[in-house]
């Protein structure tokens, strides 16, 4: 009787593992439009920069701390992003366990952690800040400059300020990389810019005009900035590595 | 027509091979290696010649056990004979290729001093002098003889020829042709204190291999049996994590461990199905342990899923002993151990206190316990024995370190993050327990028993594996306030076995019939809290659980034993047990916060289901020194308690567990070995989970795998063990999904985390005396242990590192003392003890991860101990 069926059998019982083990993977993003039309306005952004992470994507259907306590995929970090710039740009490295994921959550530079007694912008994060933008309002004869920087934080601690972003699903494969587009102008659709208008010629710095008069338009177009992040998230891709 | 003459010619075969006569071999009586001389008791010197005559418990490991005088010559003789043979050590009885113990009757003859034409001299010990040992065996199925527990007939007796010592003024010794000089075997079974082995893995680990490597616990014991790793990874006062045999037991989940009568694991335990605390056994009071690999036979119960072990407590060497000992990180123990002289073995009390600075931060522990045992005859045969023990103790814990935290210099190897809620974990526990076991044995095998216990067990830990990652469920605004996790268990139970075996039926001189019908029940109380707690004031910021649960379980088996001619054995039957849960869930349907008040906290629930299956086991024995084995059977563990909904039919795990092989002991047993082949399919398997710091399920299982063990005793005063055991643990089936991961990743054949594919053990153990000193030998003991463990799968496709364990131990002894120094990890090695691989989040990184990570609890470094030991 041949030994050889026995070996063979012990050999390939010997090999084996616990799944798939982890890998890395690009993570890129890219910018949108940088102008668009609000009524009678065409606004141009002329710098769009946007902290992006950290970022996670979960297996569960609604990523939230609770339920994404072990995520499948993430960017432990803070990266700008030039929301002008349509061109892929690296960002870094996602850790990845193969597998579906079904949701992700994210923060823009500013985390509330669970160790934090509040709100803090992340290395990485521009200026600081969440998102910085500057951009120009034209209609007709009239326009204006205007800058804006903007803190998004999650309103909860330990929570993330976009959780339960609904990706794909899509399966983590090695040789596949994140791509992560943001329509930055997107963001200033909700913008009155009449309203802004008749604060004067310009160039409005938002921040300094709120800070004076929290009742200002200044203010309410940051809040519809700051709302826009929530309601209008990035979207997430996963793609086969170039 | 094919198959009918297939199934004439196998009956005919089976005939031939049944010759007549019952099935088990004989037993192999006894016979002296070194015997010591009484000494004439001057003071009581007569001027006629003093018979005395003891009956003689012969262990199985050649030690002599109990004494009884059966007649007396006065007190003075008495004591000299019982001091004389108490030193005697025996080539053990043998029942095939198993030593067993026997009583046997020795008589002393003690001639008058002044008498010198009497005097005869001292027959010596060396091996020049011609052995009495071998009169021949005569089968004795006298009624008058105790028979063995299986009904096998007592052999004769080879009673050595007493020698009483000759000391000047030389007192007589026995003179040839002394009265009962062959006097037979008095009793077989009463201390056969195993019953024949079911499997090629049932494994009895006797006391000479578990005294040979140094033990600092009685849970280390368990690493000398074939397949199993014993790690204290978590700390003092918390049980040992067990692995046997491809399963990853934890606490003890998938093993049914006793201690005689007296059930250890714990059902629904807070911390871990099945929690067994083993540190309340002294070790030096373990005679020898029963590792059943696999689940072949109607006794196992609960949690008997890898299989189970027994722990049988008596103490050979009889009288005081005082044992100290200390060295590293400030370790000390004191034992006091009293085996009374002329009692059973079975009869001791023993005491020990244990305090340890430990090896690193936050792992000092405080432990003591007491524990006695008196074994006795009453009217009518019966035998019985009390147990009795308490056992207390606390401990700091340093919880387990993120290997990347100390890659990066963030931590240390042996340390403990220092944080208030790292340093804060501890554990502590305490047990007091009382049982009481009778047995009585009748004609042709028969044996009846009853036993009954009670414990009270708590248990307490506040440990911290996650760092600071939960978020308050009772308060959800309340988070990272650290996740160390408070868990309170506290279990009152008791319960009682019996069985009775019939007496032999032998219709026809090839056929031998037993039959055995048992029944267990046990009921406990368990009082369990969960709660997270924020150091260093310890307050609760969170509750988790808050339950009281009422778990019964009530058992009944049935067992055939029957046997065909000499060298065919088949063994089964079925055993079926009822278990209830009444749950008082205080905080089920808990009404969160952001919810709308519309009932009130609470949900109280029973469950109750049946859990059946049988076990068969085949055993043919083609020469008398080899047995080939195949068996199957299906074992279960119980669900944890709280999981279970209304009226649920508890789901039990259930496994069936299947293997082949061959036991083999040739050169007179002096050689053993045993091979296996196995496969065990488990319905639903647990992993650790470090959030709740609890079980949770992790889908069906399959093991398969292969075991060899090999028991030398070349030398009275040599013995080596050695095995290797290979397993191959697969889940069948992807894991359980959950609203986290509704579908967990699964690939076929993906390895079961923690289960190390290859499992070593080695030891080596030599007590023998080397010279005389001033008339006394001057005896060395050396022994030593090896552990080997391949890199154990963890989740996520991860390996933990090799486990390589050398402890070594050497002793020196003269007269009542023994001098010794015990080394553990003697090769130095920086070890895990345990490894998982989870997420946690302890503020070394400035965004955490929420990938898993592998985290580990160390083991202990390099320890040195040295022992003095009084032996009166």
């Amino acid at each position: 009787m041949s030994l050889r069926p026995a070996i063979l059998l012990l050999l390939c019982a010997a090999c084996g593992a616990t799944g798939e083990p982890a890998f890395r993977a690009p993570l890129r993003a890219r910018g949108a439009a940088t102008e668009l039309t609000v009524g009678a306005w065409t606004v141009t952004l002329t710098r769009a920069e946007l902290g992006l992470g950290p970022l996670y994507l979960c297996a569960t259907a609604a990523a939230s701390s609770e339920l994404c306590a072990t995520a499948a995929a993430e960017f432990a970090a803070v990266a700008a992003v030039d929301l002008l710039d349509p061109q892929p740009q690296p960002l870094g490295e996602l850790e990845v366990l193969p597998g579906q994921v079904r949701s992700a959550m994210l923060d823009y530079g500013v985390t509330w952690l669970k160790t934090q007694a509040k709100p803090r912008a992340q290395e990485g994060a521009p200026g600081g800040r969440a998102a910085r933008f500057a951009g120009t309002a034209v209609s007709g004869d009239m326009s204006f400059e205007f800058t804006a920087d903007l803190d998004v934080a999650p309103v909860l601690r330990g929570s993330r300020t976009l959780e339960g972003l609904r990706i794909g699903p899509f399966e983590l494969d090695p040789g596949g990389a994140l791509e992560v587009t943001v329509d930055g102008a997107a963001w200033w659709a909700g913008v009155e810019f009449d309203e802004l208008a008749a604060l004067g010629p310009g160039p409005h710095d938002l921040n300094a005009l709120a800070a004076e008069d929290p009742a200002s338009p200044a203010a309410d177009a940051l809040a519809a900035v700051r709302f826009a992040m929530i309601a209008v998230p990035p979207r997430l891709a996963w793609t086969a590595e170039e | 027509m094919s198959r009918a003459r297939v199934t004439l010619c196998a009956c005919l075969a089976a005939c031939l091979w049944a010759a007549p006569g019952w099935a088990a071999p004989a037993v192999v009586p006894p016979s002296p290696r070194h015997r010591v001389d009484a000494v004439y008791p001057l003071a009581e010197a007569r001027s006629d010649t003093v018979a005395v005559e003891l009956a003689v418990t012969v262990e199985a490991d050649g030690r002599v056990g109990a004494t009884e005088v059966l007649k007396s010559g006065g007190a003075a003789f008495d004591d000299a004979a019982v001091a004389a043979v108490k030193q005697w050590r025996f080539e053990p009885a043998r029942r095939g290729d198993l030593p067993v113990a026997v009583k046997i009757r020795v008589p002393f003859s003690f001639a008058p001093p002044v008498q010198p034409a009497d005097v005869e001299p001292a027959p010596s010990d060396s091996p020049a002098q011609p052995a009495p040992s071998d009169p021949s065996p005569a089968p004795s199925d006298s009624p008058a003889q105790p028979a063995s527990s299986d009904s096998q007939p007592a052999p004769s007796a080879t009673p050595k020829q007493p020698v009483p010592s000759t000391t000047s003024p030389a007192p007589s010794t026995t003179p040839p042709g002394a009265p009962s000089d062959s006097e037979p075997v008095l009793d077989v079974a009463a201390r056969s204190r195993r019953p024949p082995p079911r499997a090629a893995s049932d494994f009895v680990v006797e006391r000479d291999i578990l005294a040979a490597p140094p033990r600092q616990s009685a849970a280390d014991m368990l690493s000398s049996a074939p397949g199993v790793y014993v790690a204290r990874a978590e700390g003092e006062a918390v049980a040992h994590e067990i692995t046997l045999r491809g399963f990853n037991a934890a606490h003890g989940q998938d093993i049914e461990i006793t201690a005689g009568a007296l059930p250890l694991n714990q059902v629904s335990h807070l911390h871990g199905q099945g929690y067994a605390d083993l540190n309340w056994i002294v070790p030096e009071t373990v005679r020898s342990i029963r590792v059943t690999e696999g689940v072949y036979d109607p006794r196992q119960g609960d949690f008997a899923v890898a299989g189970s072990i027994d722990f049988d407590l008596a103490v050979p060497r009889r009288g005081v002993q005082l044992r100290s000992t200390g060295g590293s990180f400030a370790t000390f123990r004191q034992l006091v151990l009293w085996a009374p002289k002329g009692q059973e073995d079975e009869t001791f009390a023993a005491a020990a206190v244990r305090r340890t600075r430990g090896f690193g931060i936050n792992r000092g522990g405080l432990s003591g316990m007491a524990m006695g045992q008196f074994a006795f005859s009453a009217a009518g045969g019966w035998r019985g024995k009390v147990h009795v023990a308490a056992y207390a103790a606390r401990a700091g814990l340093a919880g387990v370190l993120r290997r990347d935290d100390v890659a990066a210099g963030d931590v240390g190897f042996y340390d403990s993050y220092g944080d208030p809620s790292a340093n804060s974990q501890s554990a502590s526990a305490a047990r007091g327990h009382l049982s009481l076991e009778l047995e009585r044995r009748g004609e042709r095998g028969a044996v009846t028993r009853m036993a009954v216990w009670t414990a009270l067990v708590d248990f307490h830990s506040r440990e911290n594996f996650t760092g600071y990652t939960q978020r308050g469920v009772v308060m959800p605004m309340w988070v990272g306030r650290g996740d160390l996790i408070e868990q309170q268990n506290r279990d009152f139970g008791g319960g009682m076995r019996l069985s009775h075996r019939t007496a032999g039926w032998r219709p026809a001189p090839w056929f031998h019939a037993a039959f055995e019908v048992g029944a267990s029940a046990r009921i406990h109380n368990i009082q369990q809290a969960q709660n997270l707690l924020q150091a260093p004031q310890n307050e609760t910021w969170d509750r988790r659980v808050d339950a009281t649960v009422l778990a019964s379980d009530v058992g009944l088996y049935g067992d055939l034993d029957l046997r065909f001619g000499k060298r065919v054995r088949l063994r089964g039957g079925g055993r079926a047990d009822v278990l209830h849960y009444d749950i008082d869930d205080r905080l089920g349907n808990f009404i969160a916060p952001y919810q709308i008040e519309s009932h009130l906290v609470g949900h109280r629930r029973t469950a109750t289901g049946v859990a059946a299956g049988p076990r068969v086991s085949l055993e043919v024995a083609p020469v008398p020194w080899v047995s080939l084995f195949a068996a199957y059977g299906q074992g279960y563990r119980s669900p944890q308690a709280r999981q279970l909904d209304e009226g649920e039919r508890a789901p039990f795990a259930k496994v069936h567990s299947t293997e082949g092989g061959v036991r083999m002991s040739p050169l007179g047993g002096r050689l053993q070995l045993s091979a296996a082949g196995f496969a065990t399919f488990l319905a639903q398997d647990l992993a650790f989970d470090p959030e709740e710091g609890r079980l949770e399920k992790v889908g069906p299982t399959r093991r398969a795998g292969a075991a060899l063990q090999l028991i030398a005793r070349p030398l009275p005063w040599l013995v080596a063990a050695g095995s290797v055991t290979y397993v191959h643990a697969v889940l069948r089936a992807p894991p359980p999904a959950t609203a986290e991961n509704p579908s967990p990743p699964y690939v076929p054949g993906q390895l079961l985390p923690y289960v190390p594919p290859v499992v070593v053990r080695g030891d080596i153990g030599i007590d023998k005396d080397l010279v005389e000193l001033g008339g006394h030998p001057l005896g060395l003991r050396v022994g030593l242990g090896y552990s080997y463990l391949s890199p154990r799968p963890l989740p996520y496709g991860q390996f933990a590192d090799p486990v390589h364990l050398l402890d070594a131990s050497a002793a020196v002894r003269w007269r009542v003392v023994e001098v010794g120094v015990e080394v553990f990890n003697l090769l130095a090695r920086r070890w895990a003890a345990t490894e998982y691989n989870f997420v946690s989040d302890w503020g070394t990184r400035p965004i955490p991860s929420l990938l898993p990570a592998r985290h580990f609890a160390a083991g202990p470094p390099l320890s040195v101990m040295g022992t003095l030991t009084l032996h009166f």
